[in-house]
Order: structure tokens, then sequence, then C-alpha cells
């Protein structure tokens, strides 16, 4: 990477170069960011990506299909369930499966379970990006218990490593439905607490009123998705716009930032988006518990997948936006090659953009709404 | 001069309160049942952790909960569909021919045993525990314990050998 030319200001002055990262708390893993600095205000910034790359997409082309799935789980860590559930649609697309009715509705839920506690870590995270580290703790404790949801159903915390090609791997055991109620009649109250704490104080709204401001224009050329598109007042969800698997058959709405306290598309519209999209996850996954059918939650593979010659590609809406996978089949038993688009990684192209002109401070902010993080940058 | 005058009181006030209703809400939390476990104090592999005197909300591990892999070499019938299944080669299997006996399958069907595994090593150091042996396993043979505490001072304790007479040397954890 080409350091900056630093301009000399004059008067003795000269511009500075910063090295933000790889190991910086706010970046949320490592990633870099070179700034060139006009004393605070930022002249320009360079993201320096790639320290968390695994090869996931090489090591596709090395595993049969069935086999990649928990590799899916490291896409993006904080929500699995969601990556999972898109790598599992692309090979059934390829391969014109018809996965049952119950083992969809299993996968809405849990794909929206782990939204929720996805957005828990982003809000609980970009407070304490800002200063405020209570509100954190608060967020951490209720993900806790979503952890624990999940932990019954699949026996794992983090990389659940859950959904299958074709279905589910387990059937919800009898407790989980109520649990599961009772987590989410908790989860309301929590939710407005935590809005008490964090979301309406005053010094946290005045210190992200109209912060580093994506315009809707910006937002679509750079092709940033989820809920940062919409909380630059853009009102697309694939879920309701592409609907796919049992969203149809739920109601809910899309929370769409509009200047709550300063301008569209500020730092706390973003922020407020996530908040908004956890109340509505919660009554999507009350539905689904609701209208949840009996049956199968498996549907009948062969015991080695050979996908017909051929490409696919399928987009799910995650936690962090839209996350696309590619899949190009020679008929054998191993992809030939998959490419994965995340949301983060549309999201950290925008920052150069929207960062000169910013204090430094306000940078951390920007991170922080974007909702970014490493493993889903670099794969 | 006096309009902005009101409003920097009004702004400073208005500060004040939300940040005193915040602090309300953590006074709250000062008498709420803690949430925290108090690991290792409280053994989370018992099923009633009420025993210990935990009163939160969290609960013990699940019975599907993920731990070490354990073996039964007596009813496994060294099909190598686990090691066939698992991605990153953990497993090695080797096996001798004995004469047919019949093992209750996972299902309730029976299943048939002439082969009997006479070395079974798994490789927990590089296990990412994500269960894709255990399903296609036809006896049950191979399945998740709730073991998770591995620390351990050589890499080579992490190759467990479950179908081994004693005595043998300790192998080296590369050869996996
Ligand atoms: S749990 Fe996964 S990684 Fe571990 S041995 Fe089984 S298949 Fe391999
Ligand atoms: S799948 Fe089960 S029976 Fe077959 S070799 Fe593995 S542990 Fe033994």
């Amino acid at each position: 990477m080409q350091p900056f030319e630093l301009t000399d200001l004059g008067a003795g002055t000269k511009e500075m170069m910063l090295n933000m990262g790889p190991q910086h708390p706010s970046t949320h893993g490592v990633i870099k960011f070179v700034l060139r600095m006009d004393g605070e205000v930022v002249a320009a910034l360079d993201p320096d990506v790639g320290f968390l790359h695994r090869s996931i997409e090489k090591i596709a082309e090395k595993l049969s299909y069935p086999d990649f799935m928990p590799y899916t789980d490291r896409v993006d860590y904080v929500a699995a369930m969601n990556c999972n559930f898109g790598y599992a649609r692309v090979v059934e697309k390829l391969m014109k499966m018809e996965v049952p009715k119950r083992a969809e509705y299993i996968r809405v839920i849990v794909a929206e379970l782990n939204r929720i506690s996805s957005h828990l870590v982003s809000v609980g995270t970009f407070g304490n990006d800002i200063g405020a580290v209570t509100p954190f703790l608060y967020a951490i404790r209720d993900r806790e218990l979503i952890n624990d949801l999940l932990e019954m159903l699949c026996g794992a915390r983090l990389t659940y490593n859950f959904v299958r090609i074709g279905g589910v791997a387990f059937d919800l055991p009898d407790t989980f439905k109520e649990k599961a109620i009772a987590f989410l009649d908790t989860l309301e109250p929590k939710l407005k607490e935590f809005n008490t704490l964090l979301s309406e104080n005053r010094i946290f709204r005045e210190r992200l009123a109209g912060v580093c401001v994506i315009s809707k224009e910006d937002a679509v050329a750079y092709g940033v998705t989820g809920p940062n598109l919409r909380g630059s007042g853009v009102d697309w969800d694939l879920r309701r716009d592409e609907p796919y698997s049992v969203y149809p058959e739920v109601s809910f709405e899309v929370p769409v930032g509009g200047g709550l306290v300063g301008k569209v598309g500020d730092a706390f519209d973003r922020y407020w988006v996530r908040i908004k999209e956890m109340q509505e996850s919660a009554k999507i996954v009350r539905q689904c518990l609701e209208q949840i059918p009996e049956g199968p939650i498996m549907a009948k593979i062969p015991r080695v997948l050979k996908p017909p010659a051929g490409d696919a590609f399928d987009r799910t809406e995650a936690p962090r936006g839209e996350l696309g996978y590619y899949l190009v089949s020679d008929g054998s038993s191993k992809p030939q090659r998959l490419k994965i688009r995340t949301g983060s990684f549309a999201a950290v192209s925008i920052i150069p953009k929207i960062a000169p002109g910013w204090m430094i401070a306000d940078i951390v902010a920007l991170i922080g709404s974007l909702d970014i993080i490493a493993p889903e940058i670099d794969r | 001069m006096v309009q902005s005058m009101k409003r920097y009181v009004g702004n400073v006030g208005n500060t004040t309160l939300t940040v005193l209703k915040g602090l309300r809400v953590t006074l709250i939390n000062l008498f709420r049942t803690p949430i925290t476990i108090q690991y290792p104090e409280v053994d989370i592999r018992q099923k009633d952790l009420k025993a210990f005197g935990y009163k939160g909300p969290l609960g013990p591990l699940p019975d599907r909960f993920r731990g070490f892999l354990h073996v039964n070499p007596e009813i496994c019938i060294a099909c190598d569909l686990c090691m066939k299944a698992c991605p990153i080669d953990c497993i090695r299997i080797e096996s001798t021919k004995i004469d047919k006996t019949t093992i209750q399958g996972k299902d309730g069907k029976a299943v048939n045993k002439v082969k009997h595994p006479v070395r079974f090593d798994i490789h927990l150091g590089k296990c990412m525990y994500c269960g894709l042996c255990v399903e296609p396993c036809p006896t049950g043979a191979i399945s998740f314990s709730k073991e998770f505490e591995g620390a351990t001072s050589t890499l080579n304790t992490l190759v467990v050998h479950f179908a081994e007479p004693k005595g043998l040397p300790v192998r080296e954890a590369t050869i996996l």
C-alpha cells in the first residue's frame, strides 16, 4: 500500500499520517485505516483490509457441498445462521430442490433470532465506541438468552452449522416454543430500557445527529445494503421486496431512517433502524412459532450431492446487508467456484468517500454505525 | 439574548433529565437477580443449577451440547462414514475383519458388524465441533459428550485414541 503524499500546510505545519488499527477497539476486528490528517480533521482515508483473510472461497473448491457448511459459519460469526441459510439456498437453487415447509419455518425462526442477537452486539458495541460502556453489558446480557435458545436447538453458541442443504439438522426441542416466547416477552421491555439508557440520552443523540451523513444516491451507488441502506432512507428489504422462504407468509414492517434527530442518513439513523429491526424480527419469530406446520425437516437428498453443471446466484437479507452466494458447478461433487458477496465489504468501501472533512472521533462513530465486522470483509 | 439563554438552560436541563433517567435504569438493575453464572463454582454440566444457588434465567448445558467427541469402539462397525464426513480429516480409523455380529442401530434397525476398529484417533485440537461426523453414524458409536475443558500442556494429548490397547506409545499430533 502506498503511503500518502503529505502536503505542507504552511507556517511550519504539515499534514500527518495516522494508522488506525489493525488493533483498534473501534474497528471491530482486524482492519486498518490509514488516515491523512490535517490536525484533528481527516483529509483522506484509506482502508487496508485482508488481515483476517482465511480463503474461505478457495476452501469451498476443495470440499464437497455439504462439507462446506461449517465454513459458512465463519463468514460472519456474529450471524452464522444467516450465512448457513444463504449457502443452503444457493445449492438448493442449483439443484432445484424443494425444502419442506417446516424446515423453512425453522430456518426463518433461527435467522431472525440470530438477527436480533447480531443487532444487539451491533448497537451495544456502537454505544461502547461512542463512550457509553454500560449499555453494551445490557445488550450482551440479552444476547446471552438467544445464545442459550440456539444452543438448546443445535448445541453450539456461535458457529451453529445448523442449516443443511435440503432442510435443517435438528427439529425444535419440545420446550423451544415456550422458551422462545418467554424470551420475546422480555425483549420488548428490555429494549425500552435500553432506549432510555442510550437512544434517548441527549448526549448520545447530539453526538450522532447529522454526523457522517450518507446520502441516498451515495448509498445506492456504492452498493451499501441492509440497515445502512435503509438508514439512508431507501426503502428496500429483500425479505419484503424479493421474498424468499416463508417471508411472504408473515407480516412485518421495514423500518427506514427518517432523520429522527438530525439529517436522513446520519449515524443515529443507522443505529435507530437496527433498534427498530429487532422489534420487527421479534414479530416475525412470534408469527412463525404460531404458524409452523408439522412435517419432515429434511428433503430427500442423495448421499452424494452432484448438482448439474451450471451456475446460480442467490441473495438473502443478512443483518449486515445482502449476503450473496454465486456458485458455479461443473457437475462434480465439489463446487468449481464460489463467490461470496457480503454487506460489510460494500460498507467499508464507502468510508473513504464519507470520511474527509470529519474529525477523527467521528470516524469512530462512522465505523461503528456501519456495523462492519472484519471476517465478513475478508472471508 | 433571552431566547438563546432560555434554549441553553433548556438543553442543560434536558440533558440532565435524560442522564438521570438512564441512571434510574441502572439503579433498578442493582436490585435484579444477577444473570452471571459463577463458573466454575457452579457446575453447568449438572441439570439443576438451583442446587448451586443460581437464580438467574440461564440454563445448564443442553442435551444437544457439542462438547468433545466420544467414541464407543464396542458398537462401532468401522464403516468409515464419520471419517469421510469430516471436512478437515481429523479422524483416522483402521480396522480388522471379525466374525459377524449385529448391533442395535441409532434408528432402531439392526446393523451388521463385520469389522472392528483397531485404531480410532480423533484430533480434538483440529476438530471444530461441527457435528458432521455424528450425523451419518449408523450405530451412534460417535457422539458428543458434555466435556469442554480442554486445556493441556502438550499437543499430543489432544489426539485421543479411542480403540487402542493400553500401553502403546503416544503418537505425534502431526500424523493425523
Ligand atoms: S465434529 Fe466436525 S471437525 Fe470434529 S471430527 Fe466431527 S466432522 Fe470433524
Ligand atoms: S460412522 Fe459410527 S460406526 Fe461408522 S466408523 Fe464412524 S463411529 Fe464407527
